[in-house]
């Protein structure tokens, strides 16, 4: 299924986006006044881009040069290779080590990224898409979105405005686009080749601005919905400040929350939905019987020795009987502690008050090494006493 | 007794005080304020433990000192007990305080008593390092921690404990690495998430006005009540769309361990919480034969909280058994006898008491019981040979020898060998288990757990990580609809804070390729170095005697996050990160 149409209807950028936003698959065409140039979507995304007037290799080789990833004496050495063994040059380029394969994919998603900003120049053409389920491009290919092929566009235009038009490239006298005939779709690959090279002479075209090179993170395997599963693709799109700044803002926020809840209420983490109040309650209750349980050692330690309580907790701690964080319950309420000659009160305070129920009381009732009462019990007589009733 | 506890414990503790078994001697002590009974040469033997430790106190002079120790050890013998790990914690204070006042013989020969008053506790070593350290002895500080840290675990309870505050760390642990997984995928997928929310409201509103409600429409979560869990359970969901499948497979893991620790949580805490009860400490005090100041109070609040167990009664007997208090154990016996009557154990005690009393037709036939109840009990047989013998019935003697032999001849010739006239078992100690589940139970029994709505209150949770399992494909489903970005977006343009943030925010170079497991294991690692003295803050707090801090825990953490982060930068620089 083809779908056509001319320039004049349809701005270049709005077939772009509609094919985007419908995450098309195939192959569209735009036949100017002096070029075609073929661009491959997959899912909507960009993955290949050819000019007929221009091969792949031609248009690659200029990129190299220009950013000074291969010397021009390099290239020629290696154009001479390549006459003598055959294949494709970029193979030939990457096999004999004169650049590495991640440049070579830099480079000519840069080469594509051009050859598209010059395309979205054209005000007139004929545009044709044909639609698929699939379409050939160099793996490891980072996917160009045509929203980051728009943005860059714009900015390039708004910081060049009045920009001279330059001369344009060389026409190609070589093989047209590499586009392979057999991944095309049908529509396409049945065309008469005339039909394909109706290319008029080199038209001046501006010289596209320099577009910032991105270096990509190594390809990686995404799974994808879709006929593409497990395609090698490189996740990444452009998008804008605000929704950037929004992102980071809302991992910045959950990462506080999370720390929070771990220093302030360690309990919330562990059991955080609302209906489990009592199981919250519960564990507070238990962790604080817990830490008193703790506490009540570390002050009869001290009776035994000084023969009575510590006046203050931090007694304890400075005897390190107790460790600082001990001070404060579970849930950081500071403990309010009072002593008197045989017992002592362990208080939480919330808000400068006691919480109501969660304080405990110790003595030395009960222990026979620190109550002298415990020892001398009058005995239990073991016949009732008489009593007279009068 | 703890204000909580009593308020716990109280209703039973009064009945049981109107169960108490008669005392058959007016000595008796009363239990309401002992615990348990105690006979006059009992509480004169924990009268002079108090006097002796007095002694002790008051010791300026090291042989002294050792003496008084020598003699509340052998003191505390005659109860059958071995360690006294109150007066061990007080000799541990004791010592620190004499090395905090320079005073490092004292100190040393109060380390000394500690040991030998419990040998074998954690705190004593940590307080040998501190003294060490004071004295400026660091090998012997080093040596003393390397010593302590083992000990850590050698004792049951606080082993216990210390593995359960491990578990609850751990899954606390793996609760915040899950959130700040997500914080991870919100760093890398987010601002595609807002632009996609931002383009769906754009179709009906303005930009900013459509980015605007994108943010609501991420963060109308935080208003609900517990809104912080679920804001991140919301934003799960709605990251579904985005992950790779081995992140969605870490977000299920994340969904099913939300809906299943709070069922852990409330299963250990109740362990935990009857572990550390009064009667649970004094059980475990009886079986490493520990005395400690309030045991028998405690053994007291026991047979309060379980008025009506055997297996309290049969304990409890064997207390006094072993306290040497005859008649009170006899009489706990005949009731266990009376609610078991195949009680074999408690059958060789009463048959044991009539025995040491010179009442060899009641020894008799108590043993007889206990063989008719267990034909395999080789004590049963040699007591009563033993029986006979003293009743002069040779020919019975000799029958009921050979059956001892018969059964068991290793054991029945090393009683002849240590010449014992009666042979008892300790049968109530080894019902301490039993005992425990009974504690659970009515410590389970508190709490509201039946009912239909209380069942569904229980596995609400679990059912909400079910729910998000099936909303997230449902959602995934729906997601063309909705317009999501299938792949996640670039997080910023490349740059230091590009690199650097890579360096210093582990998992989010893995959460922008989509690599689930690695991005989750690259936060779990400084996590868990950044929780490590958090370790015994989580849980239940374990009552060391002697606190050694957390000083140690800060240290590894500090040094491990240094390596961690330090391996991390050195890769980035070379290029492998």
């Amino acid at each position: 299924m083809a779908v056509e149409g001319t320039l004049d209807l349809f701005k270049l950028p709005e077939i772009l986006q509609l094919i985007s936003q419908q995450r098309k698959t195939g192959i569209l065409t735009v036949q100017g006044q002096q070029d075609i140039v073929a661009i491959s979507f997959l899912n909507g995304r960009i993955v290949a881009a050819d000019a007929l007037n221009q091969t792949l290799e031609e248009g690659l080789s200029q990129v190299l040069l220009k950013e000074g990833i291969i010397g021009a004496p390099q290239l020629a050495r290696a154009a001479a290779e390549h006459q003598a063994a055959g294949g494709r040059l970029i193979d030939l380029l990457v096999e004999r080590r004169y650049i590495e394969r991640v440049q070579l994919l830099e480079a000519l998603r840069l080469q594509t990224f051009r050859l598209l900003e010059q395309l979205l120049r054209w005000s007139q053409g004929d545009f044709k898409f044909y639609s698929g389920d699939e379409v050939s491009y160099e793996e490891g290919f980072v996917p160009i979105a045509v929203e980051e092929l728009l943005i860059h566009a714009v900015q390039n235009a708004a910081a060049e405005p009045a920009r001279p038009v330059p001369a344009a490239p060389p026409a190609s006298s070589g093989r047209p686009a590499p586009v392979r005939a057999s991944s095309l779709p049908a529509e396409i690959a049945a065309e008469p080749a005339p039909a394909r090279a109706a290319a008029a002479s080199p038209r001046p075209v501006a010289k596209p601005a320099p577009v910032a090179f991105t270096p990509a993170l190594p390809p990686v395997d995404a799974e994808v919905a879709g006929p593409f599963r497990k395609m090698r693709i490189e996740p990444r799109l452009v998008v804008s400040r605000a929704t950037v700044w929004m992102g980071r803002f809302l991992a910045v926020l959950l990462a506080v929350l999370v720390v929070t809840a771990l220093l302030r209420a360690s309990n919330l983490l562990m059991l955080p939905f609302p209906w489990q109040q009592r199981e919250r309650e519960g564990l507070a209750r238990d962790q604080r019987a817990a830490l008193y349980l703790k506490i009540d050692h570390a002050a009869k330690t001290w009776f035994l020795l000084k023969g009575s309580f510590p006046d203050r907790l931090q007694e304890l701690v400075a005897a390190g009987l107790l460790s600082p964080d001990d001070l404060e319950d579970f849930e950081g309420h500071p403990f309010l502690y009072a002593a008197s000659e045989e017992s002592y009160t362990v208080d939480p305070l919330e808000r400068g008050r006691p919480v109501p129920g969660a304080g405990a009381t110790e003595a030395i009732t009960g222990n026979f090494l620190l109550d002298p009462e415990f020892l001398n019990v009058p005995s239990e007589p073991s016949v009732q006493p008489l009593v007279l009733l009068d | 007794m703890c204000r909580n506890g009593a308020e716990r414990w109280l209703p039973a503790l009064t009945l049981a005080f109107l169960m108490t078994p008669a005392a058959d001697a007016a000595t008796v002590s009363s239990s309401q304020v002992t615990g348990v009974e105690m006979t006059p040469p009992v509480r004169q033997t924990l009268k002079q433990l108090e006097e002796q430790w007095l002694q002790w106190i008051i010791q300026n002079d090291r042989q002294q000192a050792e003496k008084a120790v020598g003699d509340l050890l052998e003191t505390a013998g005659r109860l059958g007990v071995k360690r006294l790990p109150d007066l061990s914690a007080a000799a541990v204070a004791r010592a620190v305080e004499a090395a905090k006042q320079r005073n490092f013989s004292r100190a040393r020969w109060a380390l000394e008593a500690a040991e030998r008053f419990d040998p074998g506790r954690p705190e004593t070593a940590f307080a040998e390092s501190l003294v060490a350290r004071l004295q400026g002895n660091y090998p012997a500080m080093l040596a003393a921690r390397l010593r302590a840290y083992p000990r850590l675990f050698t004792h049951p309870l606080e082993r216990y404990l210390w593995l359960q505050d491990l578990l609850i760390w751990s899954l606390a642990l793996l609760l915040v690495t899950g959130g700040l997984f997500l914080a991870a995928q919100m760093l890398a997928k987010g601002a595609a998430l807002c632009r996609d929310l931002a383009d769906l409201f754009s179709r009906r509103l303005p930009r900013p006005v459509a980015l605007g409600a994108a943010a609501l429409a991420l963060l109308w979560p935080i208003v609900l009540p517990n809104g912080g869990v679920w804001l991140p359970l919301y934003w799960s969901i709605l990251l579904w769309g985005y992950a790779s499948a081995s992140e969605r497979s870490v977000l299920i893991a994340l969904w099913l361990l939300l809906g299943v620790s709070p069922l852990m949580f409330d299963a250990q805490r109740r362990h935990v919480a009857v572990a550390l009860s009064p009667p649970a400490r004094a059980m475990q005090s009886l079986q490493e034969h520990q005395l400690y100041g309030s045991l028998f109070s405690d053994l007291g609040v026991l047979r309060s909280i379980l008025p009506e167990s055997v297996a309290v009664k049969h304990l409890l007997a064997d207390v006094h058994s072993s306290l040497d208090q005859g008649e009170l154990a006899r009489s706990l016996y005949r009731q266990v006898v009376e609610a078991e009557p195949e009680n074999t154990s408690a059958l060789l005690d009463l048959g044991a008491y009539s025995f040491n009393k010179g009442d060899f037709s009641g020894a008799i036939q108590s043993f007889q019981k206990a063989a008719a109840a267990d034909p395999a009990s080789a004590a049963a047989y040699y007591n009563l040979s033993q029986t006979y013998s003293e009743s002069y019935m040779f020919d019975e003697q000799k029958a009921a020898f050979r059956k001892a032999q018969d059964i068991d001849p290793g054991r029945v010739a090393a009683w002849l060998a240590q010449q014992q006239r009666v042979v008892t078992v300790a049968g109530g100690m080894a019902r301490i288990p039993e005992i425990r589940r009974e504690l659970l139970a009515s410590w389970g029994g508190r709490e509201v757990r039946s009912g239909r709505l209380e069942l569904f209150r229980r596995g609400l949770t679990l059912l909400v990580s079910l729910s998000l399992v099936l909303v997230a494909l449902a959602l995934h489903l729906a997601r063309r609809p909705f317009g999501y970005t299938e792949r996640p977006a670039e997080l910023s343009p490349e740059g230091a804070f590009d690199r650097w943030g890579r360096v210093l925010l582990p998992g989010l170079a893995a959460a922008e390729l989509g690599e689930g497991g690695k991005a989750f294991l690259s936060l779990l690692v400084p996590t868990a170095l950044l929780m490590l003295p958090r370790l015994g803050r989580l849980g239940i707090s374990i009552p060391w005697r002697y606190d050694p801090g957390i000083s140690l825990s800060w240290l590894v953490a500090l040094l491990g996050l240094a390596l961690y982060l330090g391996v991390r930068l050195r890769r980035e620089l070379r290029g492998e990160a």
